[in-house]
């Protein structure tokens, strides 16, 4: 439920220093910079009636905005050629990249300075390019020329006599068959046309060499006729000789040129490789470009006027005075903050403990609290860590998952959303192992298969397999646990804005109504306490559901409306069975892999297959049951849980900072900044932000 | 033994409860596998058309892949219940009579009936989750609960069905 407090922030300084404040902004990482394009506008006008030349500064303002686009496209799309480099230097530095690989450590200075070198590393790239595109030029070359060799060779044994036949009467053509079949289907074929032309064999037919050569004899005139007949058959010319060359003197020059091309190509990838070298500054030019991406939109999102600029835009209020100092002590500016009262705009940051604030992951893939809400992570997050273990109940595919989670944590240092679901998932298998020892379950039932049903794992609660209606009513308990925590959200929800009534009149009578009949069904004096509580919770509901109106009819009607509503609550309860179903799921497979395994009993080929199947079959086990309990464990949060209290609608703040992807900026400002501890907003002063907001526009 | 003996013995002998109920069990694991790999192969096809463009995504929609195919497990896992309910993974089976097999045969029909469409039917909600996640790869968690929400109806056949095997045998 922590909100952090965000302030607006405004900054005037001189135009001449601009490029430097935001170069400082984006360093400290603590100011989401916003466009105003009204007040823009209207201080171009201004302008420009000083000025007394309107028509003209509105047409640069505009062609002002189109060279910064033009810009923006021409940084990306060259940090775009360069991020396509690198797997290609990767390639040629033969460096092993591994599956999460570390990110090379460089100072603030080495990331701002790279820009100077912009233009040769980029001409260098484009070099490198050129070279690769050479490069499948040469091979294609090299293939076509061994082909042309191969085709060679086979005539080199010719008569020389016969390769250059000059005659005024008789025409030769040298050429070759698929097979000798063929080359007897065109003799008999030339025969049986009683043609004037002759096939001749050039090779006796043995089994090392088949009589495939052939020599075409005919007068000038019947060649063309004859030749186009013995094609049709499979008849492939000898490759024509260039002048007086014989088929040895071609296969040489063939041979020289591959040579020569080999040459090239070789120095052409060495060139090539010394280029690939510079694969990390181009990893960090590209970064570099992208920053300077965003730092250009930042500046174009600032309002310009002749010698001064003025920075709208927001920061965590924690964060403002430092901020203030930084900048005041360096650069000639006024800033200044004020409360975020346009709350339709203002962005947000929700900031949880630690061990929590993984689960922001998940809130923020629904979407952001909006100015009137709690925010859903801290409960979310230990609703989702519970139902999780519980689907995925078992201690060994618990240990496994969190000992992996963790090895990916602290021996690969994964980041970003990596990093938040490695703790995440880490917590969930730490709790996947107490509901696996709730439920007796350790790799399935490996124990129990393993000493042939000696020894059994213990379980605290029961089997869910051998007892599937007390897990049915666990999974049911479970979720109206679960529904109850979502509305008791909802009460503080609306109690905290000021809303009493509503907070009494809807949400607490369903916790009544689901606490009354849960109640109800334990038996003994419990169950009248439960039907007390179930009758008032109906009550509130049929009389004051609808607060709006005295008629007593419509009231009646609006209420029985909702206690209708205790269909959905219904069909939501019967939805939390798919832990039953996910919790069998995990536990069948796993018995069907020990099944499989030790199948062919304590023999050597016994010992191979289980020690095949055991690895293989629960790592597949795990993969599909963490993926199955991920799934249904967000859909568990998003629909039936979140649809109680919370609709989102906020907008996640996203500050001026170094974000780059390649690299690790080892001083920047900001990562001091994110160890400082924000300050809360209460619910309830939000939400006075947004009244007045509502009450001003 | 004459033919019309031969016939009965014949029908006593294979139309059983056993039979019926093994039929049953192994008509769910072949039915609710071919739907899951109708479905995955489908998205799998969408896939390769995404990866062409760019073969990062792999793990992203490789994700997606894999959820039509779990219905394909559900079936499995019908069977495999119904193989120990039945005892044959114990060595000792029980005896079912004629109307225990096609009470069994009963309980495993929305597991073959549901967990076949609803793996062709969540192929379709992934399929458009990969162009989603092709076009916006930050929305791979929406695409994947858009298409879990699919599942939700697998899940509820495979408790039916497990269920009613459970009250059966």
């Amino acid at each position: 439920m922590s909100v952090v407090t965000m302030e607006r922030f405004r900054l005037v300084g001189l135009l001449s220093e601009r490029r430097e404040i935001i170069d400082r902004l984006a360093a400290l990482g603590a100011v989401e910079v916003r466009a105003d394009a009204e007040l823009q506008a209207e201080l171009s006008r201004e302008l420009a009636e000083r000025i007394g030349n309107g028509a003209a500064n509105s047409v640069d303002a505009e062609e002002r905005a189109a060279s910064v686009r033009r810009e923006l496209d021409a940084l990306n799309r060259e940090a775009d050629q360069l991020e396509e480099l690198l797997p290609v230097c990767q390639r040629l530095n033969e460096t092993k990249k591994g599956l999460f690989p570390r990110r090379p450590k460089v100072n603030l200075a080495a990331f701002e300075s790279v820009l100077d070198r912009r233009d040769d590393l980029l001409s260098q790239a484009q070099h490198l390019r050129d070279l690769l595109r050479d490069q499948e030029q040469l091979e294609r070359e090299i293939v076509a020329l061994h082909l042309e060799q191969q085709q060679n060779a086979i005539w080199v044994d010719l008569n020389p006599e016969l390769q250059h036949y000059q005659s005024e009467r008789l025409r030769i053509v040298t050429g070759s068959f698929a097979n000798p079949k063929t080359f007897v289907a065109a003799r008999t074929m030339l025969d049986e046309h009683e043609s004037a032309a002759h096939l001749l064999p050039l090779d006796y037919d043995t089994a090392e060499r088949p009589a495939t050569r052939a020599a075409l004899v005919a007068t000038p005139e019947d060649m063309t006729v004859a030749l186009q007949a013995v094609r049709q058959i499979g008849f492939v010319r000898s490759p024509e000789l260039p002048g007086r060359f014989t088929y040895a003197d071609e296969l040489t020059a063939l041979r020289e040129r591959e040579n020569r091309l080999a040459t090239a190509l070789e120095e052409i990838k060495k060139e090539s490789k010394l280029i690939a070298l510079m694969e990390r500054a181009f990893a960090l030019l590209a970064d570099a470009l992208r920053h300077e991406a965003e730092r250009l939109a930042a500046e174009a999102d600032t309002l310009t006027g002749e010698r001064a600029f003025m920075l709208r835009g927001y920061v965590p209020a924690h964060l403002y005075e430092r901020i203030k100092d930084e900048l005041t002590a360096e650069f000639t500016v006024a800033v200044e903050n004020a409360p975020a009262d346009d709350a339709e705009d203002a962005p947000t940051w929700i900031y949880n403990r630690p061990l929590l604030q993984p689960y922001a992951e998940v809130t923020r893939m629904f979407s952001m609290p909006h100015a009137a809400e709690v925010d859903p992570t801290p409960a979310m997050g230990v609703c989702y860590a519970l139902i999780f273990g519980m689907m995925y109940s078992d201690v060994g595919y618990g240990a496994l998952l969190a000992l992996g989670c963790a090895l990916l944590l602290y021996r690969f240092k994964v980041r970003g959303t990596l990093r938040a679901m490695c703790q995440m998932f880490m917590q969930c298998g730490i709790v996947s192992m107490f509901f696996g020892l709730c439920f007796g379950g350790f790799f399935g039932n490996f124990i129990s298969v393993l000493s042939g049903e000696t020894v059994h794992f213990p379980t605290l609660l029961f089997d869910p397999l051998g007892e599937p209606i007390s897990m049915v009513i666990f999974s049911v308990a479970a979720g109206m646990l679960h529904i109850v925590v979502g509305l008791a959200l909802k009460v503080y929800n609306l109690w905290s804005i000021g809303d009493i009534a509503g907070a009494i009149c809807d949400p607490l009578a369903w916790i009544f109504i689901l606490a009354g009949g849960a109640l109800y069904l334990l038996g003994g004096w419990v169950s009248t306490a439960g039907l007390v509580l179930l009758a008032t919770g109906a009550l509130i509901l049929l009389l004051f559901s609808n607060r709006d109106t005295y008629n007593p009819i419509k009231r009646l009607m609006s209420g029985l409306g909702a206690l209708y509503g205790a269909i959905n609550y219904f069909s939501d309860l019967i939805s939390y069975t798919r832990i039953l179903a996910l919790t069998l799921s995990t536990s069948v497979i796993a018995m069907v892999v020990n099944i499989l395994g030790t199948m062919m009993g304590l023999t050597i080929p016994g010992v191979i297959v289980f020690l095949v199947v055991m690895p293989f079959g629960h790592l597949l086990n795990v993969a599909l049951s963490v993926l199955s309990a991920y799934v249904h464990t967000a859909r568990l949060q998003y629909v039936e849980f979140f649809g109680k209290f919370f609709t989102g609608g906020g907008r996640a703040w996203m500050p001026l900072a170094l974000r780059p992807r390649h690299v690790d900026i080892e001083d920047a400002p900001q990562n001091e900044l994110k160890e400082l501890k924000p300050v809360v907003e209460p619910l309830r002063t939000r939400y006075a932000r947004f009244t007045k907001y509502i009450e001003n526009n | 033994m004459n033919f019309g003996e031969f016939l009965t013995q014949l029908f006593s002998n294979l139309f059983n409860g056993n039979v019926i109920a093994l039929l049953a069990g192994t008509l769910t694991a072949t039915i609710t596998g071919i739907g899951s790999a109708k479905g995955v192969s489908n998205v799998g096809t969408a896939m390769a058309g995404v990866l062409t463009e760019d073969p990062s995504k792999y793990g992203k929609l490789l994700l997606l892949q894999a959820l039509p195919g779990t219905q394909g497990i559900y079936g499995l896992m019908t069977w495999f219940i119904l193989m120990v309910r039945m005892g044959y993974l114990g060595g000792n089976p029980v005896t079912l009579t004629m109307v225990q097999g096609f009470l069994v045969l009963a309980a495993c029909l929305p597991m073959i009936v549901v967990g076949y469409k609803s793996a062709l039917l969540q192929a379709r909600v992934a399929t458009s989750g990969v162009m989603l996640v092709g076009k916006r790869p930050e929305s791979q968690a929406q695409a994947v609960v858009m298409a879990a929400m699919v599942e939700t109806y697998a899940i509820f056949a495979l408790l039916t069905s497990m269920m009613t095997i459970f009250f059966i045998i």
